[in-house]
């Protein structure tokens, strides 16, 4: 297998309505992006990887012909991927592979959404099983919420360490030019207050929707050192899924993220991720997820993510921080979303992360998270080789 | 500028014989059961078409009281696309007696975590989920 570095990174300003670009307007703006930091010109693609969320989002099917021109794949191969809200880190993971197979050696993945253009919660319902769960028409909020309610009784998390955990990335996002939702004056007292969409959930323990797109460059190990002073290479990936059966699964326990994480680790030769990871960037939608999510990853033990917010190790001042970009909880584009964790992660050990940058990061893991409750995905960047 | 538009498209969706045969006992019999996989014993309610674990079809039929105990509950207080109620409803995670999973559905105001639920039927049945009225406390 070869060796797969992320060069350059692109990502649009997200908004809750981009009224200035249509969806292959804001393609083309993260994916140029991506090619002027990586310094290359779309001549020096061999290949582009696609990445957008249900068709029904803005309502054109095989969006990857409709981008084609904005994506940059006239006359090139193109292929789509779309995993739910995992589908940016899958689309990231996808041109990986195409690259560590030997098949291409520089691939633009490009990956987003434009969320405005119809009503979110209902193209969400539609990935439910029409037989067997739409009914309840969960949308994400509700199936979340129990989720929420679950971990919460079964491990004594309070609602106030969920609200830490808004208020923290939301503070964060502030220092992200990228970053949509901007409320200087957040406060857990804010948080407590705001409106309830499904108990325990409350509207600032959620994400926005927004219309935005994220692109990265990757390429192989002699064209990363040529090309990139520092690149940030991919040391592991995984995705793992659970399937969206509701009825099986145990909310309270990601059980495909712990499998994944367990992965990336042994691939990466990380024994202490808490000590051996400089900065994560998760997929919180949610509040409280950022908690159950640390878990996972075994940053903490099981139950312990609201004390880990409470000690103020995840901030940006701790020993390791989470989400200092804002994180989902500041923007969501759901197409692009668990791309941006991927960038925002190669960001920081490329040392190209502007006012969020964390001093001295070396290895970061990005994760994913949609396709239902239970789908993960994981990539671990570092600024060696390893 | 903005373009309206709309897209509007009727579907008929196939139950298939192992959902059907659930959604069946629903609306005829006003009975909750659940089926078995073949690999694991795991009865799994409503059933699908096969066990994700063993990689099995489901083939036992396995008749249920229709009781069963909360796990969680949400209350809905924001109207979602093909809300099932007007809000703000409760909807509860509910393990039901007999089986390995846990069903979602909605419960009575009252209900809370560890209470102990029945299911309530329509009287006007059509084979879906919603023949189930919701879940009602039993025996405080």
């Amino acid at each position: 297998m070869r060796r797969v570095a992320i060069i350059g990174t692109g990502q649009t300003k997200c908004k809750e309505r981009r009224d200035d670009l249509t969806f292959p307007g804001l393609i083309y703006e993260a994916a140029s992006r991506a090619l002027d930091d990586a310094g290359i010109t779309i001549k020096d693609i061999d290949a582009v990887v696609f990445g957008s969320a249900p068709e029904l989002f803005e309502g054109v099917n095989h969006p990857e012909h409709w981008c084609a021109e904005a994506a940059g794949a006239w006359q090139k191969p193109v292929m789509r991927i779309h995993t739910g809200g995992t589908v940016g880190a899958s689309t990231g993971i996808g041109a990986f592979y195409y690259i560590a197979s030997g098949m291409f050696d520089t691939v633009l993945a490009v990956t987003g959404d434009k969320l405005s253009e119809s009503p979110v919660q209902l193209g969400l319902s539609t990935v439910y099983d029409p037989i067997l769960g739409r009914q309840f028409a969960c949308g994400a909020p509700s199936a979340v919420a129990l989720q929420a309610r679950q971990y919460m009784d079964e491990f004594g998390v309070t609602e106030e360490q969920a609200a830490l955990v808004a208020v923290k990335n939301r503070k964060n996002a502030l220092l992200n030019p990228y970053a949509q939702l901007k409320i200087p004056h957040i406060s857990v007292e804010m948080v407590m207050n705001s409106p309830v969409l499904s108990s325990p959930i409350k509207l600032l323990d959620a994400c926005p929707a927004s219309d935005g797109a994220c692109a990265m460059v990757l390429t192989g190990e002699a064209r990363a050192d040529k090309l990139c002073p520092r690149p940030a290479w991919i040391q592991a990936v995984a995705s793992v899924n659970e399937g969206v059966y509701y009825p099986g699964r145990d909310f309270a326990t990601p059980l495909a993220l712990m499998e994944a994480a367990k992965k990336v680790y042994r691939v990466a030769g990380i024994t202490d991720p808490r000590r051996e990871l400089d900065v994560a960037e998760l997929y919180e939608a949610f509040s409280f997820q950022e908690m159950l999510w640390t878990e996972a990853l075994f940053f903490c033990e099981r139950g312990g993510g609201g004390k880990l917010v409470e000690s103020g190790a995840t901030e940006m001042t701790g020993d390791l921080p989470v989400n200092p970009s804002g994180g989902v909880l500041s923007t969501n584009t759901i197409g692009a979303t668990a791309m941006m964790r991927q960038a925002e992660a190669a960001m920081q050990v490329m040392g190209r992360a502007g006012e969020h940058q964390i001093d001295g990061a070396r290895r970061a893991i990005a994760h994913g998270w949609g396709g239902g409750i239970q789908f993960h995905t994981l990539m671990v960047v570092s600024n060696e080789k390893g | 500028m903005i373009l309206q538009g709309d897209i509007t498209i009727p579907y008929k969706w196939t139950t298939g014989a192992t959902t059907g045969r659930f959604l069946g006992e629903l609306k005829e019999n006003a009975r909750l059961v659940g089926a078995r996989c073949q690999g694991c014993g795991k009865v799994y309610v409503p059933p699908p078409d096969v066990c994700g674990e063993c990689y099995k079809p489901l083939a036992d039929w396995v008749p249920l009281s229709g009781e069963g105990t909360v796990i969680a509950v949400t209350i809905v207080e924001r109207p979602l696309p093909w809300s099932p109620a007007v809000v703000p409803y409760h909807l509860g995670l509910i393990h039901l007696d007999g089986a390995d999973t846990n069903l979602l559905h909605m419960v009575a105001a009252e209900v809370k975590a560890d209470d102990r639920v029945v299911a309530v039927f329509n009287v006007a049945r059509t084979g879906t989920l919603l023949d189930i009225a919701g879940f009602a406390a039993i025996g405080q």
